[in-house]
């Protein structure tokens, strides 16, 4: 069954509907909300947030009128809180500086993790190293697994600007990775 | 015609192409640009290689890392959620248990199959009421019945009247149908004589 129908039903009051629409999304929507919020905490908080957007706006979901059908709507709601959040906090300094994949202290145990290569340590370092409105172009692009065009309606933006900032994106992580010495070892 | 591709300047067509989101038309149009540009080949393969070890180190640091919370948990927080708001929003549709225990039928059909109901009964009841209004004078159904039987049968001036009629036929044998009649009846009984005299002679 399509998104929309279960979308359809969920307005309907049919709960059961509201569960297949969390157990499709619940995985990749955390993610994005993690690599965008930088934060664990945070980034569950936000996820919550976002559900209970999605709850209270069913009614207003027109499948018709929104390119990309729920997911685009789900992810445009949980961008709008992650932005949102930076915004009335006010910590847009904090933002830049805690907008890391993973903190420090927030690192997952050593045993919860496989080994990654050095090279994919770096190229995550500088991805959350990107201008924020890069970076959430490309976290969109991986998570949401929409195409640009929907991409840039959701983010309401031209699509010219939106595929600029991957472009640029693109060439600063290829930068990064050239310049970086481990990496050249590695090679 | 203008297309997409006409919108866009080299880097964005670049993105688009790399990520195979053109439309066949333009695809065909962008395949010839980089035929013809060495550098905007360069650049393409650049950038894909680039796309593609982005998307292998967000791939694995997936793997790898854990999520904020269990997707099970959270799955089950955010159904219970749900489950929380169907019952508590102000403008709430009845939930599918509650339409499957809820009215059968729409709700005008009940007040109007109550209403059909009564006045039916009424009608059966009206059917075993005697006579009352309509006939006013005639007070016994009895003396109805009585009353029809005598219709039905006729008049004593009636009978006497077809007598006279019939009588009348048989005196007056001028009737023009009746003298038709006879003179065919005559005719036939000639026939049947004349066959009677040949089948005899045939047989002697």
């Amino acid at each position: 069954m399509s998104d929309e129908s279960l979308a359809q039903r969920l307005r309907d009051g049919d709960a059961a509907a509201g569960d297949e629409l969390v157990k499709r999304y619940c995985q990749s929507l955390l993610r994005y909300l993690q690599r965008v919020a930088g934060s664990e905490n945070l980034a569950e908080e936000l996820h919550q947030q976002t559900w209970t957007s999605v709850l209270e706006h069913i009614d207003r979901f027109d499948v018709r009128s929104t390119s990309g059908g729920f997911k685009a709507w789900l992810f445009r709601i949980a961008t709008n809180k992650a932005n949102d959040y930076w915004r009335s906090a006010g910590r847009e300094k904090n933002a830049k500086q805690g907008l890391k994949l993973v903190t420090e202290e927030e690192a997952p145990a050593a045993s919860a993790r496989m080994e990654a290569t050095e090279q994919e340590r770096q190229l995550l370092a500088a991805i959350e190293s990107l201008p924020d409105n890069q970076k959430q172009i490309v976290m969109l692009r991986y998570y949401s697994g929409m195409k640009f065009v929907e991409i840039a309606e959701m983010l309401g933006c031209p699509l010219n600007t939106a595929l600029g900032r991957m472009h640029k994106a693109m060439q600063k992580l290829k930068q990064i990775m050239e310049e970086d010495p481990s990496q050249k070892s590695a090679t | 015609m203008k297309t997409l591709l006409d919108q866009l300047d080299r880097d964005s067509i670049l993105v688009l192409y790399a990520a195979e989101e053109l439309s066949s038309d333009d695809q065909n149009r962008a395949d010839a640009m980089l035929r013809a540009d060495p550098q905007m080949r360069a650049d393409l393969e650049a950038l894909r290689a680039s796309m593609i070890q982005t998307d292998a180190a967000l791939q694995h640091a997936d793997q790898t890392q854990r999520l904020p919370v269990d997707p099970r948990i959270m799955q089950r927080h955010v159904s219970r959620m749900i489950h929380q708001w169907q019952f508590t929003r102000p403008d709430a549709p009845p939930t599918m248990a509650q339409k499957v225990v809820g009215l059968k039928f729409p709700w005008w059909s009940y007040p109007a199959t109550a209403a059909a109901a009564i006045f039916l009964a009424f009608l059966v009841w009206w059917g075993n009421t005697p006579m009352h209004s309509d006939l006013g004078a005639v007070a016994d159904s009895s003396q109805v019945q009585q009353q029809l039987q005598v219709d039905d049968q006729p008049a004593p001036d009636d009978n006497q009247q077809i007598a006279d009629e019939l009588e009348q036929s048989f005196k007056h044998p001028s009737h023009e149908g009746l003298r038709k009649a006879e003179g065919e009846l005559y005719a036939l009984s000639r026939a049947d004589e004349a066959d009677e005299g040949q089948q005899q002679e045939l047989s002697q």
